[in-house]
């Protein structure tokens, strides 16, 4: 069975993540706007990226999708985040809990003194340490799990993500 | 609801843990997959010495292993760590400052660049430590407070483990270290998450990463403390509230890997991600987990026999990534390979059964994960409810489990005011 991965958004009437190839939601039975199938996806980054790097950059996707309504879905979700039974973006514009930009530093400079790799193999950057790409789309539709997930799932005890760290001076 | 009680445990409680798996098959060779995937985030247990005696420990940790890493071994892994890619470390135990050269790993990180925090239950971490440690290199320190004073010492099992953790918690910030603090959400926990927050809150913590308690180690000898998967329909309102109320204070708002998956508050939940909902579990392929013996797994918190890929005195820790069908089992499987309610779900080929290791330890294999808001509602829907009920014990050992049965039977809306 080739199962090809769902691009997933959330449905406006009742906030559950749909496939974005659903006519009807399959859980309120709303009709999904036309915009519905052409919500952007989320991208997933070109290179490997830390736990801060990742959350720097969901922050930044939010906000995003806030702005547009939730990929142009979402309208609602007011000025505050109640926790509401349909409130599918927090509201534009939070900022994230703590500086995930650590010491001045960015989730892009993090990205960008790793990025190398994105064309199939370890890449030697100058340092000690290999850069390996991602996936890109191409692998994603092979029904296994194999995938760029960009979620790093939390173990038990594993602490939010650390502030990025500065400007490596050893490196590069 | 459950009552606290006082503690009631002497320590040591804990087994001596029998030596590690050694020599264990690779793979003769590396495939393509093997090298897209890189572990990004490691937890490494350096110890399972522990001062505690949590009811809801996982590993039984209590005395040392028998056959844990020299301080040449663990520092020669810290480089392959390097080597592999490793971009942040967590040392935990047991608890991690029980090994006498734990300053050492934390400056030897530091020193290859990797930032490294630890997770403390905080009974012996003293201010003088956790100022050690910072000039050490440690960037961060999360503490576990799993309730009001009587609650936590109760599930800790020791008396005055809260007012230590909570005392660490205050040093580390007064120190500077960016403090954090994680939490078990059982039955004993769970109606008072919101006391919990608002006791810790003023300390000035960044963040709150919650759990659910499942039935591994300890914990599986006390299933009266699982929060049961048809109260997950109770307990998700309540946690998507307790995240605005962490965005109010400033306080990132950390769902562990077994708070899940898909319901109407994953947005909320999980909106800091960059789909903005979960994904399947990354064990093997972002997370890398270490025992104080120096198995390897892809996951800190799976059980060890099953799950362990290879020892890092035999092998290179890139051979034991690349090679070994445990860390290889989420980079191949398929949706196929769910089973029960998993492999039809609507979310199968996103969620692929959630964590792998709250269903491993429950049920006895992978796959197939009841503690699921998104089931629970579909199972509310058709007036049903699940519950877990032991099947088999564990057998008394580190990172243990028996076995569970889920018992599927009529809905009690009443008991919950719904109609």
């Amino acid at each position: 069975m080739t199962v090809t991965r769902a691009h997933l958004e959330c449905c406006p009437s009742c906030a559950r993540h749909v496939r974005t190839d659903e006519g009807r939601c399959p859980f309120c039975g709303a009709e999904l706007p036309p915009g519905f199938r052409a919500s952007p996806v989320a991208p997933s980054p070109a290179v490997r990226l830390s736990r801060a790097a990742l959350y720097a950059l969901g922050v930044g996707a939010l906000s995003l999708t806030a702005a547009q309504g939730c990929g142009g879905v979402i309208a609602g979700g007011g000025e505050g985040n109640d926790g509401g039974e349909a409130n599918c973006c927090p509201p534009y514009g939070a900022p994230p809990p703590f500086d995930a930009g650590g010491d001045g530093d960015s989730a892009a400079g993090d990205a960008g003194a790793d990025a190398a790799g994105g064309d199939g193999g370890a890449k030697d950057t100058g340092s000690d340490v290999p850069v390996f790409p991602v996936l890109d789309a191409a692998d994603e539709d092979t029904g296994s799990d194999a995938r760029s997930d960009v979620w790093i799932s939390p173990p038990y005890g594993a602490p939010p993500p650390e502030p990025l760290p500065g400007p490596r001076e050893e490196e590069d | 609801m459950l009552q606290p009680r006082a503690p009631n445990r002497a320590l040591p409680i804990a087994p001596v843990a029998k030596p590690g798996a050694r020599r264990l098959p690779l793979a003769p060779e590396t495939r393509d997959v093997d090298r897209r995937f890189r572990p990004i985030y490691a937890v490494w247990e350096v110890t399972l010495a522990c001062d505690l005696a949590c009811r809801h420990c996982g590993s039984r940790a209590g005395r040392a292993r028998p056959d844990e890493l020299t301080t040449a071994e663990a520092l020669d892994l810290v480089a392959q760590m390097a080597r592999l890619g490793v971009k942040e470390t967590t040392l935990i135990g047991g608890e991690a400052y029980l090994r006498p050269d734990w300053l050492e790993l934390v400056r030897a990180h530091r020193e290859h660049g990797i930032p490294v925090s630890m997770t403390s239950g905080g009974r012996g971490l003293t201010a003088a430590m956790l100022a050690e440690a910072k000039e050490a290199g440690l960037s961060g320190v999360s503490l576990s407070i799993d309730g009001d004073e009587a609650t936590h010492d109760r599930l800790r099992g020791v008396a005055g483990s809260y007012r230590a953790a909570m005392a660490a918690l205050r040093a580390a910030k007064e120190l500077g270290l960016r403090a954090t603090f994680n939490t078990q959400i059982n039955r004993l926990s769970s109606p008072i998450l919101g006391d919990i927050l608002e006791a810790v809150a003023p300390l000035g913590v960044r963040g709150w990463q919650l759990q659910l308690t499942v039935p591994m180690g300890r914990a599986a000898e006390e299933p009266e403390l699982l929060v049961q998967p048809h109260e997950l329909l109770e307990l998700f309102p309540r946690l998507a509230s307790l995240k605005g109320r962490c965005d109010a204070l400033g306080i990132l708002f950390w769902p562990g890997n077994n708070v899940g998956y898909f319901g109407p508050h994953e947005a909320v939940l999980r909106g800091h991600t960059l789909r903005g909902h979960a994904a399947s579990c990354g064990a093997g392929k972002a997370t890398l987990g270490i025992e104080a013996s120096g198995a390897i797994k892809g996951c800190p918190s799976l059980p060890t026999d099953r799950w362990t890929g290879g020892n890092i005195r035999d092998d290179s820790l890139q051979a034991i990534w690349e090679r070994s069908a445990p860390l290889r089992y989420t980079r191949d499987r398929t949706v196929e390979d769910l089973w029960g309610y998993c492999r039809s779900c609507y979310y199968a080929p996103e969620c692929m059964g959630g964590c792998t290791w709250t269903s491993t330890v429950t049920l006895g294999r992978p796959g197939n994960n009841p503690f699921c808001h998104h089931r629970a509602l579909e199972m509310d829907r058709r007036g049903l409810r699940e519950r877990v009920v032991p099947a088999t014990p564990a057998p008394g050992e580190p990172f243990d489990h028996g076995t569970f049965q889920i018992v599927v039977e009529p809905a009690m809306r009443e008991a919950r005011g719904n109609p």
